[in-house]
């Protein structure tokens, strides 16, 4: 006999364990975010209401921590998602060698992120390191800098290591997207006579709507949360100017000893990635319509 | 019920019937030995830090009821880092690596750490041991010594014998002697005075020992207790100074992308003339390759009355994380008595061939030629100071000067933006 609580019953199980380990912990900082605590155990949380909050509107480095994930977005946005794109078309086409470039493209995601900054600190080194010695070989010397111990550089600099490690797993996402293009709509367009642009314009793109949503929520949610790489290869440095809000939120914590801030930054990383993911749905959602 | 149930039920119940027995046979056995965790940084490939260790597994050998759990990590702010997250879980190791100071405070108020002042009452043998470095434990106002000190430091001026013979150069009195030969030096290839700052210590404490050179130990002092400001003209004045020999290429070139394990790297290979260090560079690699020499951090003329004001004192110290468990506390202060005394700092000179311990040696042929003349550096010292920022009652004033002297450094801040950046925060601090 089939019981009404059935269902609920072989879901509890996982509800348990997300409540337990995603969704306390959540709702805990985001209370903690009206605490000051100085990170001692046997100390006293002081409620504070929203004075972690006021600090954090009156203070200029999260304004540049924020402005530096903006950063991070526009990378994401105007280069990582056109070369993925591209590279989800090439390892898709069957061109010669697309199973080589498959592996190729792919293979800074399964490395570990610890060896990718560290790899790239060494290339970036400015004083005889490879791109710099690169730039000198070829009479560049004026393109060679101190990539990051330059406040103009830095940030851009890991910007470009973020979309250089994550190319791949967004190439897999547009390439998914590609693949599940019946053949049949390709069939069609060929009789109809249709061009690579209209081709391009009436069915790629519109099929790979959820590729794109996808690719702009994890692009977007990864951007706000962005920690390893930013504090291998600069520690936030110079002078914060490469600090991203995970950043931030580390050292104010950690190193500071306000723990309320951290709890209040992390909320707010939070809230914009959610904002996010939300406006992107109904931007699916009104384009579907 | 099927053959396998049956099996299975079977053993089921022979189990649970086991485990009882198992839980009252132990109270029958051997007492188990007593685990207790150690985090310092003394966990990377240098004489000190194997000499250390060695001495942590003859303790184990010597005491089989006691094991010792190392969880040291050599890297400054990954230390800073795991220790932060141990106390805010409230499982504090129970000894740990302690740099005292009016930024440490706060956990010596809070229980954090064992008051020591008890068990150094207690045994006067092991409490004569020690040369008086206590300053960074104890507090006028809060009663108690909350660690003992572990390393003794001076910043002193290391310097590359063959190239100062080469260049017809004395290794450099003072300042201004400083700037000169930096010219000469420059010109015949070399990085005069290497001063990388990634890692942002290291412009810290060149700020803290120009300042305390021009300045003295009573600027200091103000600074601590409120009635100066970063912003004043002293300040500034210095940070110039430190922007100056940047911009002139004294400290070398793209300074905020290099770390001090290239600035070592540097002084080992011949590339940079001069580099500043403390006791622990006695020990380093970077010393066997090159024929090395040490002098005082060189002061003012205009200033000549800090000429004996030295960067240093104990460098880092020993504590013991509060613990409830007797047998443990015990254990940790068995430890930590081994780990400072006299026997466990003559092992480690001996095994490193020189070094300057927080204890009473005797005497010995045994160290190297550059640990005498490193000793003679602040033998006429007439007081010490630590990083400028340490004594101000804010857990980050140190990490806040050094990152706007980082700043200052990568060309994002003039000194005087600088100095306003570090008065901020000091304006944070509660001085009452």
């Amino acid at each position: 006999m089939k019981s009404k609580y059935a269902p609920f019953l072989m879901v509890l199980p996982l509800l348990a364990l997300y409540l337990l380990f995603v969704f306390y912990p959540v709702a805990n900082a985001v209370l903690s975010s009206f605490f000051s605590w100085n990170g001692i155990a046997s100390s006293p949380q002081v409620f504070v209401g929203l004075r972690n909050y006021i600090d954090l509107a009156k203070d200029p480095r999260y304004f540049r921590a924020f402005a530096n994930s903006g950063r991070f977005i526009i990378g994401s946005l105007l280069f990582l998602m056109p070369l993925s794109f591209a590279l989800g078309g090439i390892i898709v086409s069957g061109v010669r060698g697309s199973r080589v470039m498959k592996a190729a493209y792919f293979l800074p995601v399964v490395l570990s992120l610890t060896a990718i900054s560290l790899m790239w600190r060494s290339i970036l080194y400015p004083n005889g390191g490879p791109l710099n010695a690169l730039l000198e070989g070829m009479n560049l010397d004026r393109l060679a800098q101190n990539w990051l111990g330059d406040v103009r550089f830095a940030i851009w600099a890991v910007v470009f290591v973020n979309m250089w490690t994550y190319a791949g797993l967004n190439m897999l996402i547009f390439a998914a997207g590609l693949v599940s293009i019946p053949q049949e709509i390709w069939d069609s367009v060929a009789i109809d006579g249709a061009g690579k642009v209209a081709r391009f314009w009436y069915i790629t793109l519109p099929s790979l709507k959820e590729s794109f949503k996808a690719f702009l929520v994890l692009a977007v949610s990864g951007s706000l949360k962005v920690f390893d790489i930013v504090f291998i290869m600069t520690g936030g440095g110079p002078n914060g100017s490469s600090d991203t809000p995970a950043t931030l939120l580390y050292f104010q914590a950690f190193r500071f000893n306000r723990f309320g801030i951290g709890n209040a930054i992390g909320t707010l990383i939070l809230l914009f990635g959610l904002a996010w993911a939300l406006l992107v749905n109904r931007a699916v959602r009104k384009l579907e319509a | 019920m099927t053959r396998i149930s049956r099996v299975l039920a079977f053993i089921t119940v022979v189990l649970l019937s086991a485990l009882p027995l198992a839980a009252s046979g132990s109270t029958d056995q051997a007492e188990e030995p007593i685990t207790i965790r150690i985090l310092t940084r003394w966990s990377d490939q240098s004489g000190a830090s194997t000499a250390f260790r060695n001495r942590l597994q003859s303790f184990m050998e010597q005491n089989p009821d006691i094991i010792i759990e190392d969880l040291s990590i050599n890297d400054e702010s990954s230390f800073g880092e795991k220790l932060k997250v141990l106390i805010a879980s409230g499982d504090v190791p129970e000894i740990v690596q302690n740099y005292g100071g009016a930024g440490n405070r706060i956990y010596f108020e809070s229980d954090v750490y064992v008051d020591l002042r008890p068990y150094l009452d207690d045994d006067p043998e092991w409490a004569a041991g020690f040369v008086p470095l206590f300053g960074e434990w104890e507090f006028d106002d809060l009663p108690g010594t909350w660690g003992v000190p572990y390393e003794l430091f001076a910043i002193s001026l290391f310097y590359n014998r063959t190239i100062f013979e080469e260049a017809g150069l004395e290794p450099p009195e003072t300042i201004e002697e400083l700037m000169e030969q930096g010219e000469v030096l420059k010109s015949a290839g070399y990085i005069p005075i290497s001063t990388g700052v990634a890692d942002n210590f290291r412009g810290g404490h060149l700020f803290t020992n120009l300042l305390i050179k021009k300045h003295g130990p009573e600027f200091v002092e103000r600074l601590n207790r409120g009635t100066a400001s970063f912003e004043d003209q002293e300040v500034i004045e210095i940070l110039t100074l430190m922007k100056t020999m940047q911009d002139e290429g004294m400290l070398g070139e793209n300074i905020t992308a290099v770390n001090y394990a290239a600035d070592n790297a540097l002084f080992g290979s011949g590339e940079t003339a001069m580099h500043f260090d403390g006791s622990w560079f006695l020990s380093d690699g970077a010393l066997s390759r090159i024929d090395a020499g040490v002098v005082p951090f060189p002061y003012f003329e205009s200033a000549p009355q800090n000429r004996n004001i030295i960067m240093g004192g104990s460098a880092a110290g020993l504590a013991l994380g509060a613990s409830e468990d007797p047998d443990k506390l015990d254990a940790a202060i068995k430890l930590l008595k081994y780990l400072t005394s006299i026997e466990h700092f003559e092992y480690i000179r001996d095994f490193t061939g020189g070094g300057v311990y927080p204890v009473k040696l005797p005497p010995t042929d045994n160290v190297s030629s550059l640990t005498v003349e490193y000793a003679d550096t602040f033998s006429a010292a007439e007081a010490f100071v630590g990083d400028i920022g340490n004594g101000v009652p804010l857990p980050q004033m140190v990490e806040v000067t050094r990152n706007a002297i980082q700043g200052m450094f990568a060309g994002a801040i003039s000194p005087e933006q600088a100095a306003s950046q570090m008065a901020r925060e000091h304006s944070q601090a509660d001085f009452n």
